[in-house]
C-alpha cells in the first residue's frame, strides 16, 4: 500500500503539489488523471525518488521512503521518453537492474527472456534500441522496469508518443499484464480515454490538488465538479439562477423564467453558481414533447456533425443555451431511428434523474 | 555531362585542398625521397633510413611519449569540467564555455611566454614558495619535460573540452535517472551510462589534443631544455637552420603516416569495442 500524505512541492513559490493526501492499494491500476501544469509529474517524481517533497511524507507498506534515495526505492519508472540506453542492446537494456543488484547470469538470461515473452518482443533481444518502432521501444521500457518484480511501477504518459491505433493496443496490453502480474501500477496521464479505458481508479488533478477520486464510472457518471465534468468526456453546462427543493425532487431555475425537475442532489457548501450538467448522450431530441419523468425545452437545430454512427446536433434552446446532443445515427435492431434536419424546430427531452448539479 | 548545383558547390574546397593541401603533401614527398639539394640525383630513401638513426628515434619516442601523456592528463582534466560544464544551468554554461574559450583571443606564442613569468627561477611558483619558507633555493621548473607536457596540457585543453561538452550534451539526462530507478548508484550511472555515451568525444578531443601535440614546436621551444626537444623542433630545424629539406621531408612525411595509422587504428577500436556502429 502506498500512502501520501500532505506531500507538497514548491518550484520558487509555485506550489506544484499542495497538500496532496492519497492512498494506492496493492496491485491497484491507479491513474492520476489532469491537464499538463496540474502536478502529475512532480508527484510521480516525488514518488520515484527524483524530487524531493518540501513537506508531508510518502509511506510504501507503512515505511516513511523520504530518506530512501531513488536507487534503493522498490519502485521502477517508464519514461515518457522511454530512456532507453542507446549504446546497450534490447536484452542488455532490460537486463540492466539485475546486473546492478549482481544477478547470477543464468537467472539474470531467464528472468529477461521471461520478459521479452511477456511483451512480445522475443527475438528482438540482439537489436539497438535505435533500430526499433516507437511500440517496440516502449515494451523494452516496461520490461526493464518490470523485470525487477517492483513494488510499484510508475508509468508518466507511456502512450503519449505512440499513434492513436497503436495507443489502443497498448492500453488492452497493459491492462492485461498488469493483471497478469499483479503490480501497482501508478499511471500518470493527460488523456481522459486512456484513464477511463486501463484504471481501476481515477484521480482527477489539477493545480497540485487532488479533485476526486474514484472508479471510471464514479468519474464520468457523477463528477464533484465543473472542472471535473469538463476534464472527461463531454460535458453541456447550464447556468443555474435558483433551486427549490421539493419532496421528491428539486425544481431547477434558470435565467428567463424557465425550471426543470431533478432528482439530483443539491451540492454541499459551495461557492459560486451552480451548474447543471448533462452529457451529451443524455439528451434527446423528439418532435412530440417529453414523456413522463422526463424534462422537454423547446430548442432549435443549428448544426448536425456527422460522426458515422452518431451525430453530435448542436442545438439553441428556447431563450438561451446551446447544447450538444449525440444521436445514433443506426439502431441494432436495423429499424431507422427518427432523423433530424438542421433548423428545424423540436423538443429536448431528458429524464429527470439524468444529469447532475455542480458547484464551480 | 551537365554538373548539378549541388555538385558545383564541392568546387571551390575541393581546388583549395587540391593547391593547399595535396600540393603540399606531394612537394614534401618528393622532396623526402630525393638527395638534399641535387634534385636531378635520382630518388633515394636514404632520408628515412636516416630516421632510425637512435638520435632522431628517440626524438620521435619522447615526441609520442610527450603528446601521449598530453593527452592522457588533458582528458583528466577536461573531462571533469565537461561534465561539470555540461550538466549546469544554462547561465552558468555560457559563462563556462566563454572562460573555455577565452584564451584564443590571445596569441598563442604570448600566452606561452606567460608561462616564463610563471615557471622561472623569479616566477610566480617559486617565489611563491621561497616566501612560504617550502624550499630555500628555486627550483628548476623551466626547461624540463614537465614544462613542455605542461605547455601542451594547457595549450591544448579546449580542444579536449569542446568535443566533450558536445558528447554530454547530446546525451539526455532522463538515461541517468533511467538508471537511478533502475537501482544504479550515482557512480555506476556515471560508469555504465554516461561514460561509454561520451566516448564518442573522448575519441574526438583525444585525435584533436595529441595531433597538434605531436607536431608542436613552439612549446618545446620556449619551456622546453635540449633534452626535452620534440620532432616538430628536429622537422624546423632541418627546414630553417640546417636547410637540410629532404630530411625535413622525410620526417614531416613520417610523422604524417604514425598518426594516419595510430588515429585509425584507434578510431577503429575506439568504434568497434563499444559495438557503437549502430549508436553512432
Amino acid at each position: 500500500m502506498l500512502e501520501l500524505r500532505g506531500l507538497t512541492k514548491l518550484y520558487g513559490d509555485f506550489p506544484a503539489v499542495k497538500d496532496l493526501d492519497l492512498v494506492v492499494q496493492d496491485s491497484e491500476f491507479f491513474c492520476l488523471l489532469g491537464p499538463s501544469g496540474c502536478g502529475k509529474t512532480t508527484t510521480l517524481r516525488m514518488i520515484a525518488g527524483f524530487e524531493q517533497p518540501d513537506a508531508g511524507e510518502i509511506l510504501l507498506n507503512g515505511n516513511n521512503l523520504s530518506r530512501i534515495p531513488a536507487h534503493k526505492r522498490d519502485i521502477n519508472t517508464v519514461f515518457q521518453s522511454y530512456a532507453l540506453f542507446p549504446h546497450l542492446s534490447v536484452f542488455e537494456n532490460i537486463a540492466f537492474g539485475l546486473r546492478i543488484s549482481k544477478r547470477h547470469e543464468d537467472e539474470i538470461s531467464d528472468r529477461v527472456n521471461a520478459m521479452l515473452k511477456l511483451v512480445a518482443l522475443d527475438g528482438f533481444e540482439g537489436r539497438m534500441p535505435g533500430r526499433l518502432s516507437g511500440g517496440q521501444q516502449q515494451r523494452v521500457t516496461l520490461a526493464r522496469a518490470l523485470v525487477n518484480e517492483p513494488k510499484i511501477l510508475l508509468l508518466d504518459e507511456p502512450l503519449a508518443a505512440l499513434d492513436a491505433k497503436l495507443r489502443l493496443q497498448m492500453q488492452v496490453e497493459l491492462s492485461n499484464i498488469q493483471r497478469q502480474i499483479g503490480i501497482t501500477f501508478i499511471f500518470i496521464t493527460h488523456n481522459q480515454e486512456e484513464a477511463l479505458t486501463m484504471a481501476d481508479r481515477i484521480a482527477v488533478m489539477d493545480q497540485g490538488h487532488i479533485c476526486q477520486i474514484g472508479g471510471p464510472d464514479d468519474i464520468y457518471l457523477r463528477p464533484n465538479s465543473k472542472f471535473v465534468a469538463d476534464f472527461i468526456g463531454q460535458m453541456n453546462f447550464i447556468k443555474t439562477s435558483k433551486i427549490v427543493s421539493h419532496t421528491e425532487s428539486n425544481e431547477i431555475f434558470l435565467a428567463g423564467e424557465r425550471s426543470f425537475l431533478s432528482t439530483q442532489p443539491i451540492p454541499e457548501n459551495h461557492r459560486g453558481d451552480i451548474f447543471f450538467g448533462i452529457r451529451p448522450e443524455q439528451l434527446r431530441m423528439s418532435r412530440s414533447g417529453p414523456l413522463t419523468r422526463e424534462n422537454g425545452f423547446r430548442a432549435h437545430i443549428l448544426n448536425e456533425i456527422y460522426y458515422g454512427d452518431s451525430s453530435i446536433f448542436v442545438v439553441e434552446l428556447e431563450k438561451g443555451e446551446t447544447v450538444s446532443i449525440m444521436h445514433q445515427n443506426y439502431m441494432p435492431s436495423g429499424s431507422n431511428p427518427e432523423s433530424f434536419l438542421e433548423g428545424e424546430d423540436i423538443f429536448v427531452c431528458w429524464g429527470i434523474q439524468a444529469g447532475c448539479l455542480l458547484p464551480e | 555531362m551537365r554538373i548539378r548545383e549541388s555538385q558545383a558547390l564541392i568546387l571551390p574546397p575541393f581546388f583549395f585542398l587540391v593547391i593547399f593541401f595535396i600540393l603540399p603533401v606531394i612537394i614534401i614527398l618528393v622532396l623526402s625521397l630525393t638527395h638534399n639539394k641535387d634534385l636531378t640525383a635520382g630518388i633515394t630513401l636514404e632520408n628515412y633510413t636516416r630516421i632510425f638513426d637512435p638520435l632522431y628515434l628517440q626524438v620521435l619516442i619522447r615526441s609520442v611519449v610527450y603528446a601521449g601523456l598530453a593527452t592522457l592528463f588533458a582528458l583528466l582534466i577536461g573531462f571533469p569540467l565537461a561534465y561539470f560544464i555540461s550538466f549546469a544551468n544554462s547561465r552558468l554554461k555560457m559563462m563556462f564555455m566563454f572562460l573555455v574559450l577565452v584564451p584564443f583571443w590571445t596569441n598563442f606564442l604570448v600566452r606561452i611566454f606567460a608561462w616564463l613569468t610563471i615557471l622561472g627561477r623569479q616566477g610566480l611558483i617559486n617565489s611563491f614558495l621561497l616566501w612560504t619558507g617550502i624550499i630555500q633555493d628555486p627550483l628548476q621548473l623551466l626547461h624540463t619535460p614537465g614544462a613542455v607536457i605542461l605547455g601542451l596540457i594547457y595549450g591544448e585543453l579546449p580542444f579536449m573540452v569542446l568535443p566533450l561538452i558536445a558528447a554530454l550534451d547530446r546525451m539526455d539526462v532522463s538515461l541517468l535517472e533511467a538508471a537511478t530507478d533502475l537501482g544504479a548508484s550515482r557512480f555506476q550511472a556515471f560508469q555504465r551510462i554516461a561514460l561509454p555515451l561520451s566516448i564518442p568525444g573522448v575519441i574526438a578531443g583525444s585525435i584533436f589534443v595529441f595531433i597538434p601535440a605531436l607536431g608542436s614546436f613552439v612549446v618545446p621551444d620556449i619551456l622546453g631544455g635540449s633534452d626535452s626537444f620534440m620532432v616538430g623542433n628536429t622537422i624546423k630545424n632541418q627546414f630553417m637552420t640546417v636547410r637540410d629539406w629532404s630530411f625535413g621531408s622525410s620526417l614531416s612525411m613520417m610523422l604524417m603516416l604514425a598518426v594516419l595509422f595510430g588515429v585509425s587504428a584507434y578510431l577503429k577500436k575506439g568504434s568497434g569495442d563499444l559495438n557503437m556502429g549502430e549508436y553512432l
